[in-house]
């Protein structure tokens, strides 16, 4: 570790910290319909959306219209994405002219990208045309980022209302989050990486002439503008296969920074957006001070591990050692252009929100540095997490804690003045236990049947991570790859598909069942035997809650693949 | 044909999350009987 990567960790903490308020505010103003300064550039084009859309925005729907509206909505994304991947051969924008993405590849990454987790299992410019890349994937990735915001709010709602039958209108929320916050941002983001190196062009590829004289064809494309998205929404699947780490992705330390913040953005911002919504701003803070905290332990793990020398590279002679020439550490798998502590702060981000970019190779990276990086997505993407999902997960982590302190001392416990009942405790269980039914069920066939073990690139304790990061990274809708295992196969293509949709839409349903309940709610007054959920106390109950719910439930399949082979290396 | 055979999982696949919304509103007591309307 060094002074430098310290200090970078301490900047981006430091400016995400401060985003929360303002950028809470915003996107509680914009997604009420409130003033803002882009509103009345955008008002109108939200009217004329709604207009062409049959909408009636002063119509709202209660929780079973909402999610019926969501799932059709995603339907038919995904049928159109699996449409423009099939027919990309016959279409424009196509000047690779590539052929017709195989069905099994195609179902798995219209699933991906309308779940928001844009698991790749193909070579983005090997394989998709740029009108599947920007009338597809981008595309895609801008509504299932807006989608999570939705939910989240819908949720929020929940809290601050009293009496209320409904829960918003799906075709609103979903329209303002488009318009009013992830457009403008990406707009100036792609802006940003242009500025910085990044190509945005219809061409194909480019054709150099080496050193050697020889002729090389490097692809480029519409990159910058799916970068932009591909960051703030969560959805993390890049123009390129190696991603982040791809100089025409993310050319510069600079824009590697900038990553970081914009795959944080919303995530963090809507844990102000509610606490501005539900009248307590200390609400929202505690929430942030539980996901910073965890953050914050899972990297400080993942730094310390990758700067670590590599026993097996030592035994090979290699110089680990930190110099004024070298970062010292574990460089495989890192670009030089990172080191070590840009590496290890990318990669907590990515997995603790659910992003899924990379800009170094978690197969490389040392057996502890890789369980941060399951770990942050088994916890059910709370470590901030993805555009609303982060928010509705640690609210679900807030309903059980709640309930655990209600069963300690006996009283009927409550949220916001919301009491927490039987119906409610229900939901929370189901969504929080369709994410490790799928991951564990998954992975445990994956282990066993011949289709499975086909696509494993190593054997023992890391050929099992491989899996098991696979259907983890599926389930939590993050989207990264652990690399090493050929996942593009029918039985990963189609169970992975599975374990998207269980992740996204098995969680989604009964969050919107909450909202639905609570807000049916009216609120009740605080009590002497009220559990103040602002305080250190619930925090600290409530990271307890997320660490031991988590940790009970994968420690077993954890202790198998990178604790084992932690124990490896360090005997 | 194969092509009909991924719609008809994904379609069948919805279906279910279709069936499995109405199967949460009546696990909780059908909190949605009112529909839609103004908040």
């Amino acid at each position: 570790m060094t002074w430098q990567g310290w200090a970078q960790i301490a900047v981006f903490v430091a400016i995400v910290a401060a985003l929360v308020r303002p950028a809470g505010d915003y996107v509680a103003r914009a997604m009420q319909g409130e003033w803002t300064p882009l509103r009345p550039v955008l008002r109108p084009v939200e009217r004329v959306l709604y207009r062409l859309g049959g909408v009636d925005e002063r119509t709202e729907q209660g929780w079973v219209s909402y999610a019926l509206g969501l799932l059709l909505f995603h339907l038919l994304g995904i049928l159109g994405l699996y449409a423009l991947q099939r027919g990309q051969a016959w279409l424009p924008l196509n000047p690779q002219h590539f052929d017709p993405v195989a069905p099994d590849l195609a179902l798995n990454t219209a699933v991906s990208f309308a779940t928001n987790t844009s698991w790749q299992g193909y070579a983005g410019e090997q394989t998709m045309s740029n009108l599947t890349q920007m009338a597809g994937i981008t595309v895609q990735s801008f509504l299932s980022g807006a989608a999570g915001i939705a939910v989240a709010i819908a949720l929020v709602r929940g809290f601050a209302r009293r009496g209320s039958r409904t829960i918003g209108n799906v075709w609103v929320d979903l329209t303002r989050a488009t318009l009013y916050l992830l457009l403008p941002v990406c707009l100036v983001a792609a802006l940003f990486f242009v500025w910085q190196g990044v190509p945005q062009t219809l061409s194909g590829f480019i054709e150099a002439t080496t050193l050697e004289g020889g002729k090389q064809l490097i692809a480029i494309g519409p990159v910058a503008s799916q970068e932009a998205i591909k960051l703030l929404s969560g959805d993390g699947g890049g123009f390129f296969n190696a991603n982040s780490a791809h100089p025409f992705e993310n050319p510069t330390a600079f824009s590697g920074l900038v990553q970081m913040f914009l795959i944080f953005l919303v995530g963090v911002a809507l844990t102000g957006t509610f606490g501005r919504m539900v009248g307590d701003r200390r609400q929202g803070w505690a929430l942030f001070g539980v996901m910073a905290a965890l953050f914050l332990i899972g990297l400080m793990v993942m730094y310390g591990a990758e700067s670590r020398a590599n026993p097996a590279l030592t035994a090979l002679g290699v110089d680990q050692a930190t110099t004024a020439m070298q970062p010292g550490g574990n460089m495989e798998g890192k670009e030089i252009r990172f080191g070590v502590a840009q590496s290890a702060l990318y990669g907590t981000v990515t997995t603790a929100s659910s992003d899924g970019a990379v800009e170094a190779m978690f197969d490389s990276f040392m057996p502890l540095g890789g369980l941060v990086a399951m770990s942050n997505m088994m916890l059910d993407e709370v470590v901030v997490g993805g555009p609303g999902s982060g928010l509705f997960g640690i609210l679900l982590f807030a309903i059980v804690a709640v309930f655990v302190a209600g069963l300690m001392i006996g009283r009927t416990p409550e949220y916001l003045g919301k009491k927490i009942e039987a119906a409610e405790v229900k939901m929370t269980m189901l969504a929080l236990l369709a994410v490790p039914a799928a991951i564990l069920g998954l992975a445990a066939v994956a282990t066993v049947v011949p289709a499975g073990l086909a696509g494993l690139g190593n054997d023992g304790p890391h050929g099992f991570s491989e899996i098991l990061y696979a259907y983890t990274s599926g389930a939590a809708t993050n989207g990264s790859a652990f690399a090493g295992l050929n996942a593009n196969t029918q039985f990963y293509n189609l169970t992975l598909a599975v374990a998207m949709l269980v992740g996204r839409f098995v969680v989604i349903v009964p969050v919107l069942c909450i909202a639905g309940l609570l807000a049916a709610k009216r609120r009740v007054p605080a009590g002497a035997g009220t559990l103040p959920t602002d305080g250190a106390l619930f925090m600290g109950l409530l990271g307890g809650t997320v660490v031991v719910v988590g940790g009970l439930t994968f420690f077993p399949a954890l202790a198998l693949g990178p604790v084992a082979e932690h124990l490896a290396l360090f005997p | 044909m194969f092509d009909l055979l991924m719609l008809v999982l994904l379609v069948a696949c919805f279906a279910a999350l279709a069936a499995f919304v109405h199967a949460c509103d009546g696990l909780t007591g059908r909190s949605d009987v009112a529909g839609g309307g103004r908040p």
